[in-house]
């Protein structure tokens, strides 16, 4: 049998599986969490699948985040409490970037958030560069932010990239002069962790945190 | 908790699909390339990988010594590319371009784009059984024991064909190598 | 090293061969989710089985079938003293065996394909010693664990 998945019929075919699948949910756990995590472990990270599936959120980064804790030999409770943590990137991530945004972008926009950059970032990137994937501009401010540029900077050489249209390439290699760059005479090079939640009536980027 | 070969062929054995999905997905890059390679092009290459892998599902329990699972299946692969190049009407090798390497980290992508391409154009120069043991022993690292139990030539035989398919690949690679 | 009688021990065109084709297959071989897809239909005896393969299907493939032409050949290495390392990381499942690095002049490396995104990854020494890639920015990690990341352009 022949099946291809690219052509319309073939499509047809893959969403009745699918969908068969979402009908039973007991049989539509995800095989790789069967396969290497206890079992409420992976009924647990299942449940959290399922919510991040019914807010159309991307799944496998999820997926990822348990195999990496399963692989690095963490227990049940962190494993769950990382998903946690990013399912709520996730989810704040989408509510800025809008539906459209892909799940690359959500990966990254996750990862800037937990870097410290505040929502309102993305949505400010996002205006920025309306028709452009933002994956790389999202991923160089959550390294620069990560290695410890000063927020300030990290931010405002990102955003006026953004605004000439910078291209992936150019984004890069303005990660790569910032963060080897020594650090500046005053500035901190090291940033607090970063907080779950940002607070109410936060300014809109990290260039305004203190 | 990693779970070897051998485990997870045992479950398949017990009728575990998602076991046999794990083992696909854990050689896979190794099927694809080793496909690809002997064939000379994606299409024949994606029809052989699908042929064997249904045939080494059926077959599992002839699998003697699951600790070398990725040699059996490879062994299979090696069969069905085998009966496709053995058609009466060969299908025309597309050499396709591999995409440039072009990882910002890899300046010098479109110099081995074409590169890979003289390559591609090399290999297919070879005779069937000079590319196969060359590719078995040198790209996936089979021994020559192994690759003499899997394609039922001998080890001399085996380090005869690799030598010429070295020697020819040199010959005809040296002018672009040095360029 | 190709071990050819009369040649030279460190035959570098072969090398470049060598390597260009442990790298060079072209994305898209959906041989195996047609193989797989084959098998779960022949087994179609319960909706229950079906909807099993297609949750498999969708877990082992999906990154394929929709995998984008834009993928691109990223070479991983690391400078250290080993036995054994392998690369681990979102693009592999956080599989500890999938993606063994080879020595060559001292060297490890291994050069996978793949899409644009932000991936995390480290290296597994020896089976049991994590380390970070000293060439890509580290990042942080819930597990306590050193972690790189490495962004595919578009």
């Amino acid at each position: 049998m022949r099946i291809d998945l690219r052509a319309p019929i073939g499509r047809l075919w893959w969403a009745g599986l699918l969908s068969l699948g979402s009908a039973l949910p007991l049989v539509a756990q995800d095989p790789r969490l069967a396969a290497r995590l206890p079992s409420g472990t992976a009924i647990e990270v299942q449940r959290l699948i399922d919510l991040a599936e019914r807010d159309n959120l991307p799944t496998d980064p999820l997926v990822q985040k348990a195999l990496e804790g399963e692989s690095k030999g963490a227990d049940s409770a962190r494993i769950i409490h990382a998903i946690e943590g990013l399912l709520g990137r996730l989810r704040a991530a989408r509510s800025e970037l809008g539906p459209e945004a892909t799940e690359a972008e959500l990966v990254a926009a996750a990862a800037a958030l937990r870097a410290g950059a505040l929502p309102t970032a993305l949505d400010t990137l996002r205006s920025l560069r309306r028709d452009k994937p933002l994956v790389v501009p999202l991923s160089v401010l959550a390294d620069l932010l990560t290695v410890g540029v000063p927020a300030e900077e990290a931010w405002r050489s990102v955003r006026e990239m953004a605004s000439t249209g910078a291209t992936d390439a150019q984004f890069l290699a303005l990660r790569d002069r910032l963060a080897s760059a020594p650090p500046k005479a005053g500035a901190s090079n090291l940033r607090p962790p970063a907080p779950e939640r940002p607070p109410a009536g936060s300014p809109p980027g990290p260039a305004e945190r203190p | 908790m990693i779970v070897s070969d051998a485990d997870l062929v045992a479950r398949v054995r017990r009728g575990d699909l998602a076991a046999y999905a794990e083992l696909v997905a854990r050689h896979r890059t190794s099927l694809e390339r080793c496909a690809y390679h002997l064939l000379g092009n994606l299409e024949d290459a994606e029809d052989a990988l699908q042929d064997a892998l249904v045939r080494a599902y059926r077959a599992i329990d002839r699998c003697r010594q699951p600790e070398r699972f990725r040699g059996w299946l490879l062994s299979i692969l090696v069969n069905r590319c085998r009966t496709r190049l053995a058609r009466p009407d060969p299908i025309a090798r597309d050499l396709v371009a591999s995409t440039a390497i072009d990882h910002a980290a890899a300046p010098d992508g479109t110099e081995r784009a074409s590169w890979r391409e003289e390559i591609e154009r090399a290999l297919a120069t070879l005779s069937p059984d000079q590319r196969e043991a060359f590719l078995l022993r040198h790209v996936e690292d089979l021994t020559y024991e192994e690759i003499a139990a899997l394609t039922g030539a001998s080890v001399p035989a085996l380090k005869m064909r690799v030598n010429r398919a070295c020697e020819r690949l040199r010959h005809l690679l040296e002018d672009v190598y040095r360029a | 090293m190709p071990d050819t009688p009369g040649q030279p021990a460190s035959d570098q065109l072969l090398e470049g061969v060598i390597e260009a084709l442990r790298d060079g297959v072209p994305p898209g071989n959906r041989g195996p989710e047609r193989a797989l897809a084959t098998l779960a239909a022949a087994r179609r005896r319960g909706v229950q089985v079906l909807a099993a393969a297609a949750v498999l299907i969708l877990a082992l493939g999906v990154a394929t079938l929709w995998r984008p032409d834009r993928s691109r050949s990223v070479r991983f290495s690391l400078n250290a003293s080993a036995s054994r390392v392998t690369l681990v990381g979102d693009f592999n499942d956080w599989n500890r065996a999938a993606d063994p690095l080879r020595r060559h002049d001292g060297e490890w490396s291994v050069t996978l394909r793949l899409p644009p995104g932000r991936y995390r990854y480290a290296f597994l020494v020896d089976g049991r010693r994590w380390m970070a890639d000293q060439r890509s920015p580290a990042t942080e990690d819930e597990f306590d664990t050193p972690t790189s990341v490495i962004t595919v352009a578009n």
